[in-house]
Protein backbone atom coordinates (compact mmCIF):
# COMPACT_ATOMS: atom_id res chain seq x y z
CA UNK A 1 0.00 0.00 0.00
CA UNK A 2 1.32 3.48 -0.63
CA UNK A 3 2.81 5.28 2.49
CA UNK A 4 3.27 8.69 2.31
CA UNK A 5 6.97 9.39 2.85
CA UNK A 6 7.06 13.00 3.83
CA UNK A 7 4.85 13.78 7.26
CA UNK A 8 4.70 16.70 8.58
CA UNK A 9 5.56 16.91 12.51
CA UNK A 10 3.40 15.85 15.02
CA UNK A 11 2.58 19.52 16.32
CA UNK A 12 2.74 20.75 13.29
CA UNK A 13 -0.20 18.27 11.91
CA UNK A 14 -2.54 18.70 15.21
CA UNK A 15 -2.27 22.22 15.37
CA UNK A 16 -2.64 23.07 11.61
CA UNK A 17 -5.60 25.04 11.97
CA UNK A 18 -4.74 27.11 14.61
CA UNK A 19 -1.02 27.99 13.04
CA UNK A 20 -2.75 28.81 9.73
CA UNK A 21 -5.08 31.39 11.16
CA UNK A 22 -2.33 33.06 13.36
CA UNK A 23 -0.16 33.18 9.94
CA UNK A 24 -3.28 34.71 8.25
CA UNK A 25 -4.11 37.41 10.90
CA UNK A 26 -0.80 38.14 11.37
CA UNK A 27 -0.72 38.60 7.22
CA UNK A 28 -3.76 40.63 7.10
CA UNK A 29 -2.45 42.95 9.57
CA UNK A 30 1.09 43.42 8.10
CA UNK A 31 -0.56 44.19 4.51
CA UNK A 32 -2.94 46.82 6.23
CA UNK A 33 -0.19 48.38 7.40
CA UNK A 34 2.28 48.37 5.21
CA UNK A 35 1.55 48.59 1.22
CA UNK A 36 3.78 46.28 -0.41
CA UNK A 37 4.78 49.06 -3.24
CA UNK A 38 6.60 51.09 -0.33
CA UNK A 39 9.83 50.19 1.19
CA UNK A 40 8.66 47.77 3.54
CA UNK A 41 10.38 43.97 2.76
CA UNK A 42 7.76 41.74 1.08
CA UNK A 43 9.38 38.70 -0.70
CA UNK A 44 9.74 39.38 -4.42
CA UNK A 45 8.30 36.83 -6.98
CA UNK A 46 11.21 34.51 -7.47
CA UNK A 47 9.71 33.65 -11.73
CA UNK A 48 9.14 37.28 -11.91
CA UNK A 49 12.81 38.01 -10.67
CA UNK A 50 13.98 35.61 -13.07
CA UNK A 51 11.90 36.38 -16.26
CA UNK A 52 10.53 39.95 -15.75
CA UNK A 53 6.92 38.15 -16.74
CA UNK A 54 4.16 37.67 -14.73
CA UNK A 55 3.34 35.03 -12.93
CA UNK A 56 -0.13 33.75 -12.17
CA UNK A 57 0.17 35.17 -8.44
CA UNK A 58 2.26 38.23 -9.55
CA UNK A 59 0.13 41.23 -7.49
CA UNK A 60 -1.37 39.15 -4.81
CA UNK A 61 0.21 41.35 -2.50
CA UNK A 62 -0.74 44.48 -3.34
CA UNK A 63 -3.84 42.89 -4.59
CA UNK A 64 -4.69 41.97 -0.48
CA UNK A 65 -3.54 45.39 0.33
CA UNK A 66 -6.20 46.76 -1.41
CA UNK A 67 -8.88 44.22 -0.18
CA UNK A 68 -7.98 44.90 3.33
CA UNK A 69 -8.44 48.62 2.69
CA UNK A 70 -11.99 47.97 0.75
CA UNK A 71 -10.41 48.81 -2.28
CA UNK A 72 -11.96 45.99 -4.33
CA UNK A 73 -11.68 47.53 -7.98
CA UNK A 74 -7.78 48.23 -6.90
CA UNK A 75 -7.56 44.68 -5.67
CA UNK A 76 -9.13 43.21 -8.91
CA UNK A 77 -6.49 45.59 -11.36
CA UNK A 78 -3.66 43.90 -9.02
CA UNK A 79 -4.74 40.29 -9.17
CA UNK A 80 -7.79 39.26 -10.19
CA UNK A 81 -7.57 35.48 -9.68
CA UNK A 82 -6.29 36.53 -6.01
CA UNK A 83 -9.39 38.24 -5.56
CA UNK A 84 -11.65 35.25 -7.19
CA UNK A 85 -10.17 32.62 -5.32
CA UNK A 86 -10.20 34.51 -1.88
CA UNK A 87 -14.26 33.45 -1.00
CA UNK A 88 -12.96 29.27 -1.70
CA UNK A 89 -9.79 29.59 0.53
CA UNK A 90 -12.38 31.79 3.06
CA UNK A 91 -14.83 28.72 2.92
CA UNK A 92 -12.20 26.31 3.21
CA UNK A 93 -10.68 27.96 6.70
CA UNK A 94 -14.27 27.60 8.14
CA UNK A 95 -14.60 24.45 6.82
CA UNK A 96 -11.17 23.27 8.48
CA UNK A 97 -12.07 25.50 11.44
CA UNK A 98 -15.57 23.39 12.31
CA UNK A 99 -13.63 20.64 12.16
CA UNK A 100 -10.87 21.42 14.57
CA UNK A 101 -13.74 22.58 16.92
CA UNK A 102 -16.56 20.27 16.16
CA UNK A 103 -14.82 17.21 14.97
CA UNK A 104 -17.11 17.19 11.58
CA UNK A 105 -17.08 19.12 8.71
CA UNK A 106 -19.38 22.00 8.09
CA UNK A 107 -19.54 21.50 3.88
CA UNK A 108 -19.61 18.62 2.76
CA UNK A 109 -18.71 19.06 -0.46
CA UNK A 110 -15.62 18.63 -2.66
CA UNK A 111 -14.74 19.68 -6.55
CA UNK A 112 -15.71 17.45 -8.97
CA UNK A 113 -12.71 16.80 -11.80
CA UNK A 114 -14.02 18.41 -14.30
CA UNK A 115 -13.59 21.54 -11.83
CA UNK A 116 -10.27 21.45 -10.71
CA UNK A 117 -9.54 20.80 -14.76
CA UNK A 118 -11.36 23.80 -16.23
CA UNK A 119 -9.37 25.78 -13.36
CA UNK A 120 -6.01 24.52 -14.25
CA UNK A 121 -6.83 25.76 -17.61
CA UNK A 122 -8.17 29.20 -16.50
CA UNK A 123 -4.77 29.78 -14.51
CA UNK A 124 -2.49 28.72 -17.62
CA UNK A 125 -4.89 31.10 -19.81
CA UNK A 126 -4.53 33.44 -17.28
CA UNK A 127 -1.38 33.71 -16.85
CA UNK A 128 -0.19 33.51 -20.57
CA UNK A 129 -2.80 36.25 -21.14
CA UNK A 130 -1.37 38.82 -18.35
CA UNK A 131 1.73 38.07 -20.23
CA UNK A 132 -0.25 39.49 -23.85
CA UNK A 133 1.37 42.81 -24.62
CA UNK A 134 -1.73 44.10 -26.22
CA UNK A 135 -4.96 45.93 -25.39
CA UNK A 136 -7.83 43.80 -23.36
CA UNK A 137 -4.95 41.28 -21.85
CA UNK A 138 -2.44 44.38 -20.16
CA UNK A 139 -5.82 45.05 -18.05
CA UNK A 140 -5.17 41.34 -16.25
CA UNK A 141 -1.32 42.77 -15.59
CA UNK A 142 -0.72 44.05 -12.58
CA UNK A 143 -1.77 47.93 -12.56
CA UNK A 144 -2.54 50.56 -10.26
CA UNK A 145 -5.98 52.30 -10.93
CA UNK A 146 -6.06 56.33 -11.62
CA UNK B 1 -10.35 8.15 19.80
CA UNK B 2 -6.28 8.80 18.45
CA UNK B 3 -5.58 7.88 15.05
CA UNK B 4 -3.99 5.51 14.19
CA UNK B 5 -1.46 6.75 11.39
CA UNK B 6 -0.74 9.97 12.62
CA UNK B 7 -1.82 10.37 16.10
CA UNK B 8 -4.31 13.20 15.92
CA UNK B 9 -7.13 13.31 18.49
CA UNK B 10 -10.29 12.72 17.00
CA UNK B 11 -13.90 13.44 18.18
CA UNK B 12 -15.84 10.15 19.29
CA UNK B 13 -18.08 10.22 16.49
CA UNK B 14 -15.43 10.65 13.76
CA UNK B 15 -15.55 8.36 11.12
CA UNK B 16 -12.27 9.72 9.40
CA UNK B 17 -9.27 11.83 11.08
CA UNK B 18 -9.62 14.66 10.51
CA UNK B 19 -5.93 15.52 9.77
CA UNK B 20 -4.95 12.60 7.24
CA UNK B 21 -8.44 11.35 6.30
CA UNK B 22 -7.47 7.27 7.44
CA UNK B 23 -10.98 5.82 8.40
CA UNK B 24 -10.85 4.99 12.35
CA UNK B 25 -11.39 1.58 13.08
CA UNK B 26 -12.57 1.51 16.13
CA UNK B 27 -16.48 2.67 15.24
CA UNK B 28 -16.47 -0.27 12.48
CA UNK B 29 -18.19 -3.66 13.24
CA UNK B 30 -15.69 -6.62 13.94
CA UNK B 31 -17.61 -9.32 12.37
CA UNK B 32 -16.82 -7.30 9.42
CA UNK B 33 -13.42 -8.00 10.03
CA UNK B 34 -14.13 -12.04 10.50
CA UNK B 35 -15.31 -13.18 7.51
CA UNK B 36 -12.21 -14.85 5.70
CA UNK B 37 -14.47 -16.15 2.75
CA UNK B 38 -14.90 -12.63 1.89
CA UNK B 39 -12.13 -10.51 0.31
CA UNK B 40 -12.60 -6.64 2.29
CA UNK B 41 -15.00 -5.02 -0.39
CA UNK B 42 -13.48 -1.73 -1.11
CA UNK B 43 -17.14 0.12 -1.91
CA UNK B 44 -18.44 -0.88 1.49
CA UNK B 45 -18.67 1.58 3.98
CA UNK B 46 -18.59 5.48 3.43
CA UNK B 47 -15.70 6.21 0.65
CA UNK B 48 -12.49 7.31 2.31
CA UNK B 49 -11.80 10.87 2.63
CA UNK B 50 -8.68 11.46 0.52
CA UNK B 51 -7.70 15.36 0.38
CA UNK B 52 -6.69 16.58 -2.96
CA UNK B 53 -4.83 19.32 -1.35
CA UNK B 54 -6.31 21.56 -4.00
CA UNK B 55 -6.89 24.85 -1.38
CA UNK B 56 -3.01 24.83 -0.52
CA UNK B 57 -1.86 24.06 -4.08
CA UNK B 58 -3.85 27.31 -5.63
CA UNK B 59 -2.24 29.34 -2.38
CA UNK B 60 1.06 27.83 -3.63
CA UNK B 61 0.46 29.14 -7.22
CA UNK B 62 -1.16 32.53 -5.96
CA UNK B 63 1.65 33.14 -3.31
CA UNK B 64 4.74 31.10 -3.94
CA UNK B 65 5.12 32.04 -7.47
CA UNK B 66 6.57 29.27 -9.12
CA UNK B 67 5.33 26.57 -11.79
CA UNK B 68 5.54 24.51 -8.49
CA UNK B 69 2.11 25.33 -7.63
CA UNK B 70 0.34 24.93 -11.22
CA UNK B 71 1.72 21.16 -11.07
CA UNK B 72 0.43 20.69 -7.93
CA UNK B 73 -2.74 21.56 -9.05
CA UNK B 74 -2.67 19.01 -11.89
CA UNK B 75 -1.96 16.01 -9.58
CA UNK B 76 -5.29 17.63 -7.34
CA UNK B 77 -7.16 17.48 -10.48
CA UNK B 78 -5.99 13.88 -11.07
CA UNK B 79 -7.24 13.37 -7.10
CA UNK B 80 -10.44 14.81 -8.02
CA UNK B 81 -10.92 12.90 -11.29
CA UNK B 82 -9.99 9.61 -9.61
CA UNK B 83 -12.14 10.21 -6.32
CA UNK B 84 -15.09 10.79 -8.63
CA UNK B 85 -14.46 7.35 -10.20
CA UNK B 86 -14.36 5.61 -7.01
CA UNK B 87 -10.35 4.55 -7.23
CA UNK B 88 -8.81 5.28 -4.12
CA UNK B 89 -5.90 3.54 -4.53
CA UNK B 90 -5.06 5.81 -7.21
CA UNK B 91 -6.90 8.84 -5.75
CA UNK B 92 -4.29 8.26 -2.48
CA UNK B 93 -1.13 7.99 -4.76
CA UNK B 94 -2.19 11.30 -6.56
CA UNK B 95 -2.97 13.09 -3.14
CA UNK B 96 0.42 12.29 -1.96
CA UNK B 97 2.20 13.76 -4.98
CA UNK B 98 0.32 16.93 -4.69
CA UNK B 99 0.92 16.73 -1.04
CA UNK B 100 4.64 16.58 -2.01
CA UNK B 101 4.38 19.34 -5.19
CA UNK B 102 2.66 21.52 -2.35
CA UNK B 103 5.55 21.20 0.36
CA UNK B 104 7.89 21.94 -2.31
CA UNK B 105 6.64 25.07 -3.33
CA UNK B 106 5.60 26.16 -0.18
CA UNK B 107 9.34 25.59 1.04
CA UNK B 108 11.00 27.15 -1.97
CA UNK B 109 8.22 29.94 -1.37
CA UNK B 110 9.26 30.16 1.87
CA UNK B 111 13.42 29.86 1.34
CA UNK B 112 13.98 32.12 -1.74
CA UNK B 113 12.72 35.14 -0.03
CA UNK B 114 15.30 34.45 3.18
CA UNK B 115 18.14 33.73 0.02
CA UNK B 116 16.99 37.27 -1.47
CA UNK B 117 17.32 38.61 1.97
CA UNK B 118 21.09 37.16 2.82
CA UNK B 119 22.29 37.75 -0.60
CA UNK B 120 21.51 41.63 0.02
CA UNK B 121 22.20 41.65 3.82
CA UNK B 122 25.83 39.89 3.11
CA UNK B 123 27.40 42.56 0.96
CA UNK B 124 26.75 45.57 3.28
CA UNK B 125 28.02 42.91 6.05
CA UNK B 126 31.28 42.85 3.65
CA UNK B 127 30.93 46.75 3.02
CA UNK B 128 31.02 47.00 6.87
CA UNK B 129 34.14 44.81 7.37
CA UNK B 130 36.17 46.42 4.85
CA UNK B 131 35.50 50.09 5.87
CA UNK B 132 36.56 48.35 9.48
Amino acid sequence: MMERSIRLPAFTSRHATPIALLIAAAAAIYLYLFPPTSAAPYPQCLFHTLTGLHCPGCGTARSLHALVHLDFAQALAWNPLAVLVLPFVGLYGLNRLWLHVRGRRLIHWRPRGWMVWTLLVLVILFWIARNLPFSPFTLLAPHALG
Amino acid sequence: MYCTRCGTKNHKQAMHCRQCGDPLHAAAGPQQMTSPTHMPAPAAGPAPYIPTHLIWAILATVFCCLPFGIIAIVFAAQTSSRLDMGDYTGARRCSDTAFKWCLAATLIGLLWPLIALLLWILPLFGLALMGA
